[in-house]
């Protein structure tokens, strides 16, 4: 499939400012979707997207469409980005007050027209993600949406700390033949 | 074990480097294993490879719109960063330059993050050489290096190579004019093999093309690959741009 943000990202490593301009409309409101779950804070979401963009922006000569999607390389900066702050700022998600929370939006009954938007790649991880048992798939979801620790995890969905770890392990263990 | 070889051993660093890329790595062990992938080119390659798969699950989140002061923002500071472009001469080591020009690779994942291949290298002395072996049907297998401060060889196997019994892998270096080709050594199937080499073994570099791993019965003394290509792979000089 023609991946349009990877043709943009790479009229943005020649400077073009309107394709920059169109990549921002098309994706800013995912990646700061992704920021307001790992942070919780408006306010500091909009810092995390404005350095996300700045970074796209000059580092979109370094992108490589061989290595996965424009999507996934914005996102990945994104994340980065946000944990950066959360590191910086000593931020722990349980110290916070929750504003986003839920994994509502992952749920395996998608819309059916939902399901016809996603990615070849987002359906086969979502493939992958299914072999998992629901406890295991749901602490690696709340880690990669929202940045939770295991102690976190342990305290947020009530269960003995090394039995979170145990679901991670195993949940990964499971995961890494299918992903490779 | 050393943490070094922990983390060169392929089950240990491909669980760490998907733990990572899932948010599943926390605290002093994230940190300390960004500054191991900043040092280690095969733990950034597989750390990327699992961030980019990782990365599809922003589709299934909500759009948000963010406040329109964000995008004024970013306008902003890019236009004056356009305005007042920098007038510091660019000053890259050559693993920066190298993390500069893997864009314009059109190898594979692997060779997108290890590879580079300079097109001033004519004009300058190389510092290291690499190469990316692939298979037949161009899957990198293993990451060769060529290094002037150390004077070796290191081949590291991303994925392990099934041989069968009594074989044993060589690592092979064919000229760019023909001929016949040079046997650096032995390697291993698994992890990583150090091969040291004298200062004329440097100096040939230059005349060498492309490298092969083949799979060659063991006791078997040939001056030449006699049984099965496994792998091959460009060698490409790099040199130091500062």
């Amino acid at each position: 499939m023609e991946d349009n943000f990877a043709k943009l990202l790479q009229r943005c490593a020649k400077q073009d400012q309107q394709a920059f301009k169109q990549l921002y409309q098309e994706v800013s409101p995912k990646l700061y979707s992704l920021a307001l779950r790992l942070l919780q804070k408006p306010e500091l979401a909009e810092d995390v997207l404005q350095e996300s963009f700045i970074k796209i922006w000059q580092k979109a000569d370094t992108y490589n469409p061989q290595k996965g999607k424009a999507i996934t390389w914005m996102a990945t900066v994104t994340r980065n980005k946000s944990l950066d702050k959360l590191r910086s700022l000593k931020l722990k998600s349980s110290e916070t007050e929750i504003q986003y929370e839920g994994l509502d939006f992952a749920s395996d009954d998608l819309e059916p027209e939902h399901q016809e938007d996603l990615s070849q790649e987002m359906k086969k991880l979502r493939e992958c993600l299914k072999q998992l048992q629901p406890s295991q798939r749901e602490c690696i979801l709340l880690s990669y949406y929202y940045g939770h620790t295991h102690q976190e995890l342990s305290e947020k969905l009530n269960k003995p700390l090394g039995t979170v770890k145990a679901w991670i392990r195993r949940g990964l263990e499971t995961l890494k033949p299918c992903l490779s | 074990m050393s943490e070094l070889n922990r983390y060169q051993n392929p089950e240990v660093f491909e669980k760490l480097a998907m733990s990572y890329a899932a948010g599943t790595l926390h605290g002093r062990a994230r940190k300390r294993f960004e500054i191991l992938k900043q040092q280690h080119f095969y733990l950034e390659a597989t750390t990327s490879a699992y961030e980019s798969q990782f990365g599809n699950l922003v589709e299934l989140l909500p759009n948000e719109q963010p406040p329109e002061r964000v995008w004024n923002n970013i306008e902003a500071q890019i236009m004056a960063d356009i305005k007042q472009p920098s007038t510091e001469p660019v000053k890259r080591s050559w693993f920066g330059w190298l993390t500069h020009s893997y864009t314009l690779a059109t190898l594979g994942l692997l060779v997108a993050i290890l590879l580079v291949v300079n097109p001033l290298s004519t004009h300058k002395d190389a510092v290291a050489y690499a190469a990316v072996l692939e298979t037949t049907d161009n899957t990198p297998m293993a990451i060769t290096r060529i290094t002037h401060d150390d004077m070796s060889v290191s081949i590291d196997i991303v994925k392990d190579i099934p041989v069968e019994d009594g074989t044993i892998l060589k690592l092979w270096c064919h000229p760019k004019k023909g001929g016949e080709p040079v046997m650096m050594g032995v390697i291993s199937n698994t992890g990583r093999t150090v091969l040291k080499i004298d200062a004329q073994e440097w100096e040939n570099m230059k005349t060498v093309g492309m490298l092969e791993i083949s799979a060659e019965t063991r006791n078997y003394s040939a001056s030449q690959p006699t049984k099965k290509t496994l792998l091959l792979g460009q060698l490409s000089p790099i040199s130091d741009n500062n």
